[in-house]
């Protein structure tokens, strides 16, 4: 007898275990869903050339579910081309850069750069250290929740978006139902991007419908335009020094081997 | 007169991490003027060979760049659609090929100047303890190429002077006697080495090269340019963003500047350099 109730008992504590098993994986499992399913931020900044008779710089709160988004996916989203995707140019093999941003320049040069390299977007991350010029193409890296974006129209090596923190493009959460009305269009773009993820990478001749939804909301606050009408943040200081530099130590060298060279000659 | 390894050591380091981290065109010719006048000063102009060899490796990236690559927007002309080398041939690549060039061509360069400054057995005399015997044997078996090189040279000029011909088929006229060379030479290193004791525990040291004002000078401004370097942001140049490069900012200039302290000094101790030589 005790040897039977022994073998029930184990048999229901193996089958408890298992069914406890399956239970903590279903919860797992859901629980890695609902992860999945909160909407991500990240913050983008279109600082325009100061020639731009438009506002200057434009702040984007753009919403995602994926963990990470690719930097295509993030100006899609933000829809910072009125509405339209951005224009961009393909070098081949997976290698795109990006030729207008709101509708500047408004006339695309030949190959995005023209016959002579004149002014051009250029990307820009924000890192505890200010911004850092991006050193790969705009398919070469991915954008995560709090990451702030930048893009500045200028000539050679680019210059600088304006100084901001996420917190000032993306404030604190909001309930949906008490989103600005400026903002309405928003979680319809989290929604969207949620819905048709394959859409992100397709979509670049055919704008979809939540993308042409979020025009209204690229207008920046009169705020945001006032703040960032001022002069421009000036390129790193260059002037005469370094070419007076250069060329004094060019001279005094030459100099220096060519007596040198004739000591040694005699 | 920087006579001391250790100094051209630092200084060697120096200027190769600038030569690797800086890519900005004009601190690169900056740069390779300054080596210019340090093996100038050093050596005299002889030596010309090593910077053939230099020149043909900055050569090669040039070709294989503007032939294989086909971005960049200033296009030079377009080939027919040939395999591998049909299509745009750019400037942008050219330029790219001879940023990467220059860089390989300063490297030669630098150890152009170490290699005639710098006395193997000088820097075996700084080496620590533990490492004195396995640095004695990587030197000598470094020096026995070189060596290798100029007895089969020497071999090949006696058989001009007898008249033999000297060409492709006679070179395994040529092995044996070199063979028999290499065998007396290394001969003569088992003896010489055992004659100053080499494998007993004890260290002998000829003339100890002491540390000269210029040396620690040469130390200190190495020291500060690295610094300078590592320190500050690089300024990056891609020719294929921007054709034209830069201006350099004005510490970078002043960091790489520093690396002629070994041309200035010598300039300055003239006699002692002609007693050396005496």
């Amino acid at each position: 007898m005790p040897r039977l109730e022994t073998a029930a008992t184990r048999a229901q504590v193996v089958s408890r275990s298992l069914i406890g098993l399956a239970l903590a994986l279903a919860g797992a499992l859901t629980w890695q869903g609902s992860a999945h399913a909160q909407t991500h931020r990240a913050a983008l900044v279109v600082q325009h050339s100061s020639s731009w008779p438009g506002s200057h710089v434009l702040w984007k709160c753009v919403e995602f579910a994926q963990e990470a988004i690719g930097g295509l996916a993030l100006l899609q989203l933000a829809g910072v081309n009125s509405g339209q995707p951005p224009q961009i140019y393909d070098w081949g093999g997976g290698a795109y850069t990006v030729c207008q941003l709101d509708r500047q320049p408004q006339v695309i040069p030949d190959r995005c750069f023209g016959p002579i390299s004149g002014p051009n977007w250029s990307d820009w991350t924000q890192t505890a250290n200010g911004w850092v010029a991006r050193a790969t193409g705009v398919a070469g890296y991915t954008v995560r929740d709090g990451d702030v974006e930048g893009w500045s129209y200028s000539t050679g090596r680019g210059m600088q978006p304006p100084s901001v923190s996420f917190n000032q493009v993306c404030p604190a959460a909001q309930p949906p139902t008490a989103a600005a009305p400026s903002r309405r269009a928003t979680p319809s773009a989290g929604a969207g991007a949620r819905a048709t993820p394959p859409a992100l990478t397709t979509s670049i001749e055919s704008p979809s419908p939540a993308m042409e939804a979020l025009a209204p909301s690229v207008s920046p606050s009169a705020g945001t335009a006032l703040a960032a009408t001022g002069p421009p943040t000036s390129p790193p200081a260059g002037g005469l020094l370094p070419w007076l530099l250069l060329g004094g130590a060019a001279i005094v060298l030459s100099g220096l081997g060519a007596i040198n060279l004739r000591r040694r000659g005699q | 007169m920087i006579r001391h390894p250790l100094a051209w050591c630092a200084w060697a380091t120096a200027a190769l991490a600038v030569a690797f981290i800086d890519r900005n065109p004009f601190l690169q010719a900056l740069l390779l003027l300054i080596v210019i006048n340090v093996f100038i000063a050093y050596r005299g102009g002889h030596r010309i060979r090593i910077w053939k060899i230099g020149l043909a490796l900055a050569v090669v990236p040039v070709v294989f760049s503007v032939a294989l690559s086909r971005f960049g927007t200033h296009v030079l002309f377009i080939l027919p659609a040939i395999p591998i080398i049909g299509g745009r041939w750019t400037l942008d690549a050219a330029v790219f090929g001879a940023s990467t060039g220059a860089a390989l061509l300063l490297t030669v360069a630098i150890f152009a100047v170490v290699q005639t400054t710098v006395r193997s057995s000088d820097l075996l005399a700084v080496l620590p303890r533990p490492f004195y015997r396995a640095g004695t044997t990587v030197a000598l078996a470094l020096a026995f190429a070189p060596k290798t090189v100029a007895s089969l040279h020497s071999i090949r000029e006696a058989r001009q002077l007898r008249g033999q011909r000297a060409g492709w088929r006679s070179a395994p006229q040529l092995l044996l006697p070199l063979l028999l060379t290499t065998l007396e030479r290394a001969l003569q290193y088992g003896e010489s080495l055992d004659a100053r004791g080499f494998g007993s525990r004890r260290r002998s040291r000829y003339r100890p090269v002491p540390w000269t004002i210029p040396d620690v000078l040469v130390v200190v401004g190495s020291l500060a340019a690295v610094s300078a370097i590592v320190l500050l942001p690089v300024q990056p140049y891609n020719p294929y963003l921007n054709l034209l490069p830069t201006a350099p900012s004005v510490a970078p200039i002043l960091g790489v500047l520093l690396l002629a302290i070994p041309a200035v000094t010598i300039s300055h101790s003239r006699t002692d350099h002609a007693a050396h030589h005496a």
